[in-house]
Parts: structure tokens; C-alpha cells; sequence
């Protein structure tokens, strides 16, 4: 589903990414794990056109992704919730969610799935008229989630979900990832928690300054010594 | 001070206030959405005051006034779109220098047309005594002109607050002020929701030159200049980041305007007016620089 080829992106004179490839196969979570400052967030931004790359190639479903508008990737099925949750302040819980719909045109199948967004995250139906800036970084990073998921993505990008919330709260966070892999979607997740990371995907790459240094199932990583250096390295 | 005086005095910072705050808005919304500070937008209001200029030469005098509000803004909105495609659209991802230069240099261009086609002089323009004429409650003297200005103010702003709370576009410009690059990355299209922005400030700027030019009774190429700062100085004291504190700023400028007017004349300052309401931006920016009313945090501001 999404291909990423020989991705380099440089901000100035320093290399974000040498060069990496990887793919997300339809109804698959794959992870991506690595330590700050490694390009995860880089590659993600690079794939949703927020960022320009110098040389490479990200192809979504077939076609390049590169060069085109960030407003047009929603269109076209992907949807990130970045690093940060980002969600607007400002505004109250029911506007950023309907601010995920923009790019719809059913008003009735995006209600069909608000509906279905308040059954993964009850809390957020209760703070519908809330300011989100008042939520709580958990309740944000599910506000963050279900924005996204309005858009309809048939897959769906996220830049370390897991950034500043208590353990418990990573779990809710994970189990509803596995729910939404469970119903079909496709996900590609980024992650520092190299354990929660592991137990969740289907495939996990570990990137470090740039480059791809090991790709395989949790499995494989897990049986690689090389691999339990790196992961101790950054847990 | 006796309450006749006191009753006209708050009318008239009242008024002030709400000229200064849709001066501030149109200022804000551009930056919001933008992070610019558009010193070519005192030149909307210009080209707002010169098209009312034009419409006198037509119609005579300022009778058929609806006529005029459409007209009026309705050029101040054909520059404020004008701007913005031949302008800034060109420059909108390089630095912000870049953006403030191409700013002044707008604003440099348009005044000097105004002067080679109208001269640089002020001319009047005849309104029909919309500036002389008062109510008089008791002791009390009230413009019908700030009373008009009070209700446009209100209007105008009310319609905006509805456009914003209301309305997909609004939500829309809304999320784009606050987080440009989260609401692209949501869909929200980056060309439509930065003009909308120019459209409304554009209104905003067309009825700023309808009351201005009616209580100056003229027009002049320089005449955008003050209007600027005073909505500058009037967004920083309400707070950068907030369309409402840009509103609270202008209110409270209005305030602070006829407040020093009153205290400064006692002392025979009134000269000084200017000088003493640039002292307390100074003094907001050194105590508080986020303003009263805080926004969000922002990216790096021109």
C-alpha cells in the first residue's frame, strides 16, 4: 500500500534520511522504531507531502506521493496524527473532529462513523463542547486518533502516539490500534517504546540517524543479537 | 468631572474603541492565518476612502449611501484580493523577511499611485453632514456618527463571530490560525482559507474607510498610516494570537485614547497623546508581551 524507495530528505545541510525503503502492506500494523533524531517523524511528514524530499520516491496505492499538497493526501487516503497530537486548542472537541471530515462529502456515512469513533472513545461524546485544550494528554492523543480516523484513511500514520502519556493510558492507546488493524485498517506507527512497538506490529523496521539498520517480524528481531544491542541502546 | 461628561466620554472611547477594533481584527486575521504583518493594509482602507472619493464625483453627494457601503467595500475587497494573488501568494513559503518587505513594498506602491493619480494633498469628500449632526440627551451630546460607528462595529463583529463559530469555513480559518500546517494536513486548503482571510479583511478594511473618511470629511494618500498602527498597537495590547483579544485591544485603546486626551488636556499635554499611548505598548510589551488576552503559543513572528 505505501512504498517508500530510497527516501533522502535533507533539512539544509544536514541528512534527515540517506536513503531508506520500506512498505506497509494493506491490513498490516507496521512499526518503525529508533531513537530521537533518528528521521521517524521525517519519514512520516515526507510521506503525508508536509515535507519535501530531495531524492526517492513514497508511492501510496501505486502512485507518488511527492509534490503533491498535504491537503490533497487526505483525499487520497492517508492521515497522520503527528508527533505532538496537535490538536487545535481552541477549538472544542466536536470542531477538530469535524475539522478530520473536511475532505468528506457524506454527511450521513461521516456521521455513521463519529458514532463509530465515540464507541472506541466514549469520553470524547461527554467533552463534545469542550475546549480541547483541556483535555488531558491522553484524552487529546484519543481526540487526535479519532480526528484522523473521520477521514475515512485506509491507512493510517502515527508519530509516537505513546509521547508523554502514563502507561496505563499507552495500553487504551495500543489496544485500539490492535482494534482498528482487526477491522481492516492499515497502519504504519512510530514509535520510541520498542517493547509495546514489538508486541503490537506485524513487522517492525529500526531506524537510526537515517538509515534502515534491521527490518523483520517481532519474532526475527527479537531471536537478532544485533538487534537486543540497538534495543538497549535506546529503551 | 460631571456624568454629561463622563457619558460622552465613554461614547466617545466607545466608538474609538470599536474603530479600533476592526482596524485590529482585519490586522490579526491576516496574521493569524498568515504570520504576517500586512503593512500594506492601512492602504485597504485607503483605497476604501479614494473609492468614496470617486463615488462623490459620480453621485454628487452621499444620498445614496447604501449604494456607497457596497461600493466602498467592495473595492477594499477587490485590493485585499488583488493583494494577496499578486502578492503575497507569490511569497508565501520563503522567509519572512521576505513576506515583510514584499508587505512595505505594497503598501509603498499603492500610496504613490494614489499620489500621481489624486496628488498628494487631501481632498475632501462630501458626505452630506453625516459628521455634524447630534442627538442631545440632557446635557449629554452624542454623534450620530459614533452611534453609527458603535452599531457597525457590533454588526460587523457579530457577523464575524457567527461566520467563525458557525460556519465549516469559519472552523476551517479557525483551526488554520491557530495550527496552519495540522489543518492542511486534515484537508483544510491552504489557498482558500488564506483568502477567505484577505475577503474578510478586506470588509473590515472598507468599513474602517467608511467611518474614517466620514469623520475626517476627506481623504489623503497617507491616511492608511494611522489607522495601521493604532490596530497594531491595539493587537499587541489585546494579544497577538487571539482574534479576540485583538477586539478587547481595540476597546481598550479606545479607552486609553480618550482617557489620555482628558487627563493630558488638564496639563496642556494634549500634543503628547500619541507619545504616551506608545509608552504603554512599551511599557504591555515589557510587562506582558503576550498581551491581556493570551492566545496559543505561536510559531516565530515577523
Amino acid at each position: 500500500m505505501l512504498e517508500i524507495s530510497n527516501l533522502v530528505v535533507r533539512y539544509g545541510s544536514i541528512l534527515a534520511l540517506r536513503g531508506i525503503s520500506l512498505e506497509v502492506n494493506e491490513g498490516e500494523i507496521v512499526g518503525v522504531i529508533g531513537p530521537n533524531g533518528a528521521g521517524k517523524s521525517t519519514m512520516l511528514m515526507t510521506s503525508a507531502a508536509a515535507v519535501t524530499a530531495a531524492e526517492g520516491d513514497v508511492q501510496f496505492e501505486g502512485k507518488s506521493v511527492l509534490g503533491e499538497r498535504p491537503e490533497d493526501i487526505v483525499g487520497r487516503g492517508i492521515s497522520l496524527v503527528p508527533e505532538g497530537r496537535h490538536i487545535f486548542h481552541t477549538l472544542n472537541v466536536g470542531e477538530n473532529l469535524d475539522l478530520g471530515a473536511t475532505v468528506r462529502t457524506n454527511s450521513k456515512e461521516v456521521e455513521k462513523d463519529k458514532e463509530r469513533v465515540f464507541e472506541l472513545f466514549p469520553i470524547l461524546k461527554e467533552y463534545l463542547a469542550t475546549p480541547a485544550g483541556k483535555l488531558s494528554g491522553g484524552e487529546q492523543q484519543m481526540l487526535a486518533i479519532g480526528r484522523a480516523l473521520l477521514a475515512r484513511p485506509r491507512l493510517l500514520m502515527l508519530d509516537e502516539p505513546s509521547l508523554g502519556l502514563a502507561p496505563i493510558v499507552i495500553d487504551r492507546v495500543f489496544e485500539t490500534l490492535e482494534q482498528l488493524r482487526d477491522s481492516g485498517m492499515t497502519i504504519l506507527l512510530v514509535e520510541q517504546h520498542a517493547e509495546r512497538t514489538l508486541e503490537l506490529a506485524d513487522r517492525v523496521y529500526v531506524l537510526r540517524t537515517g538509515n534502515i539498520e534491521m527490518a523483520g517480524t517481532p519474532a526475527e528481531l527479537a531471536a537478532n543479537p544485533q538487534f537486543e544491542r540497538a534495543y538497549l541502546g535506546f529503551v | 468631572m460631571e456624568l454629561s461628561e463622563v457619558a460622552q466620554n465613554a461614547i466617545d472611547a466607545a466608538a474609538r474603541g470599536g474603530f479600533f477594533a476592526l482596524i485590529a481584527l482585519g490586522v490579526a486575521m491576516l496574521f493569524g492565518i498568515m504570520n504576517l504583518i500586512n503593512f500594506a493594509y492601512g492602504e485597504l482602507i485607503m483605497a476604501g476612502g479614494y473609492a468614496m472619493l470617486v463615488f462623490t464625483g459620480w453621485f454628487f453627494d452621499a444620498t445614496v449611501w447604501p449604494l456607497l457601503i457596497i461600493w466602498t467595500i467592495g473595492v477594499a475587497v477587490v485590493f485585499a484580493l488583488a493583494q494577496e494573488r499578486l502578492a503575497f501568494r507569490p511569497v508565501r513559503n520563503a522567509a519572512p523577511t521576505t513576506m515583510l518587505v514584499t508587505s512595505f513594498a505594497v503598501s509603498v506602491l499603492l500610496v504613490n499611485i494614489t499620489i500621481a493619480v489624486w496628488g498628494g494633498m487631501p481632498v475632501p469628500v462630501p458626505l452630506a453632514g453625516v459628521t455634524l449632526d447630534q442627538f442631545v440627551i440632557g446635557d449629554v451630546r452624542i454623534r450620530k456618527l459614533d452611534l453609527i460607528t458603535l452599531g457597525a462595529a457590533a454588526f460587523l463583529l457579530g457577523t464575524l463571530t457567527l461566520f467563525l463559530k458557525k460556519t465549516s469555513s469559519g472552523i476551517q480559518m479557525r483551526a488554520a490560525a491557530e495550527n496552519f500546517q495540522m489543518s492542511q494536513l486534515l484537508g483544510v486548503a491552504a489557498n482558500r482559507v488564506i483568502a477567505t482571510a484577505f475577503l474578510i479583511a478586506g470588509i473590515l478594511a472598507g468599513s474602517v474607510g467608511l467611518i474614517a473618511v466620514a469623520n475626517r470629511g476627506g481623504v489623503s494618500p497617507g491616511m492608511g498610516l494611522f489607522p495601521l498602527i493604532f490596530g497594531l498597537v491595539a493587537v499587541v495590547i489585546g494579544g497577538m494570537r487571539s482574534l479576540v483579544g485583538a477586539v478587547v485591544g481595540g476597546f481598550v485603546l479606545g479607552g486609553l485614547v480618550v482617557g489620555l486626551e482628558q487627563g493630558l488636556a488638564t496639563y496642556d499635554l494634549e500634543r503628547f497623546r500619541d507619545a504616551f499611548v506608545f509608552l504603554a505598548v512599551i511599557l504591555m510589551l515589557v510587562f506582558r508581551p503576550q498581551g491581556l488576552i493570551a492566545g496559543r503559543a505561536g510559531r516565530e513572528r515577523v
